[in-house]
């Protein structure tokens, strides 16, 4: 489905986080707001290269992954794409590292363990 | 204040942090157990179900030390099923977990390890970092966790989920062991110089005051309900969602989490809502999140 055919308010979503249970939980929720997974990754390495060969319109970003964390991959992608829309998902206590995402250019952030409404949300307003 | 004040102190609050994290997955459902240090030469996770699976966090940067999260399959199960919105009540089996089970287990050890961190942040005022989980299953509870440095001291809190015993244990070297001491003390220091009695020996009461002056956020809680996740997602607004609680009944009221008092609502004369407490409950008693089955 090209972007143009597509409803609006929807985006092609690529879901990055370590844990496939947190994976699933997103995209089903994502999924069940309408949006369209186009793709996940487990690391920030692998995050980069999905988003090269995918290009989605919203990137879910976990912060705390092995090889490389979700702070390098955001500033990675942004280099790659200025005008990417990235989504960080954190746990409590890195609010830090959170802050230092939005710096960097994040749009937003939610906050696990979350409620399907929140991520959709985020996305939303990412997409505004 | 004696390092093993530090050592029990610091228990507490991780298992404090655990207990609200699993409260989130399971609701009413988590009970914290007996926090305590353990002795030497004692075995950490002496009776817990085997097999079992243990999720291992890392503090990384800000300070040194592991936690070891441990549950028999059986409780593991339980609580996979309740992160992914499925009955976890349901009949559950001894066969080895699934990969999405095995992840939703090292996603909670994570929540809850972030969770501890930061309460631990707060005391030494810098913040600490957690490395991603590592799990892995285990056939007896002997050899379940390795303990890396003889001189490590280690707590160990249980809880049980769903009725199912889970136990957290953390590895605490001897450098950090230190340097909580010196965080706690040089804080009662500190107050003790603000109030002018610079000198005074009361390190421990000067600790006890400091805590007296934190902030805590008091909730008085109407009822709860339980839905699956699908039914909340899907919420209208305008949808009536039954509570559990009469409207003669008592309601619950919590200080950070920890279940305190029982009220009854009130209006003020100002027209705001207000608690009458109307009983203290007994706060030497384990901590929990459901006080009514409790």
């Amino acid at each position: 489905m090209t972007r143009e055919e597509r409803e609006p308010g929807m985006a092609r979503v690529l879901v990055v986080d370590d844990a496939v249970f947190m994976r699933k939980m997103v995209s089903d929720a994502l999924a069940e707001g309408g949006h369209d997974i186009v793709g996940e990754a487990g690391n920030g390495q692998e995050a980069i290269e999905r988003y090269q060969e995918l290009k989605p319109e919203v990137t879910t970003l976990d912060i705390t992954m092995p090889e490389m964390d979700g702070i390098a991959a955001l500033k990675a992608i942004l280099d790659l794409d200025p005008a990417a829309r990235v989504i960080m998902c954190s746990a409590l206590g890195q609010e830090s590292k959170v802050l230092e995402a939005v710096k960097a250019g994040a749009r937003d952030f939610v906050v696990k363990p979350f409620q399907a409404e929140r991520v959709l949300e985020a996305v939303g307003k990412a997409l505004a | 204040m004696s390092a093993e004040d530090v050592l029990q102190q610091f228990a507490r609050s991780t298992a404090d942090a655990v207990a609200g994290v699993l409260g989130t997955f399971c609701g009413e459902d988590v009970r914290l157990g007996q926090v305590s240090v353990v002795e030497r030469g004692v075995e950490p996770l002496r009776g817990m179900p085997t097999p079992g699976v243990v999720a291992e966090v890392a503090y990384v940067d800000g300070v040194t030390g592991g936690n070891a999260f441990c549950l028999g399959v059986r409780g593991a199960r339980r609580l996979a099923a309740a992160m992914m919105g499925a009955d976890p009540a349901a009949d559950v089996d001894d066969e080895p977990l699934n990969e999405l089970e095995l992840s939703a287990v090292a996603e909670a050890a994570n929540q809850m390890m972030a969770a501890a961190a930061q309460a631990t942040s707060a005391v030494l005022g810098q913040e600490i970092e957690i490395s991603p989980p590592t799990t892995r299953a285990y056939e007896s509870a002997e050899s379940a966790i390795e303990l890396p440095d003889s001189s490590a001291h280690l707590t160990s809190a249980s809880f049980t989920l769903y009725g199912e015993p889970c136990r957290l244990v953390q590895i605490v070297p001897t450098a950090f062991t230190v340097r909580m001491t010196r965080a706690l003390d040089d804080r009662a220091l500190e107050l003790d110089d603000r109030a002018g009695r610079a000198g005074d020996p009361g390190v421990a009461a000067a600790v006890a005051a400091s805590l007296t002056e934190a902030k805590v956020r008091l909730t008085a809680e109407l009822g709860r309900s339980r839905m699956p996740m699908a039914r909340a997602v899907a919420m209208p607004a305008g949808a009536i969602v039954e509570l559990d609680r009469e409207p003669e009944d008592l309601i619950d009221v919590y200080v950070n989490g920890r279940h305190l008092a029982l009220g009854r609502l009130v209006i003020t004369d100002g027209g705001r809502w207000a608690v009458r407490v109307e009983r203290v409950l007994d706060a030497a008693a384990p901590l929990t999140h459901d006080p009514r089955g409790a």
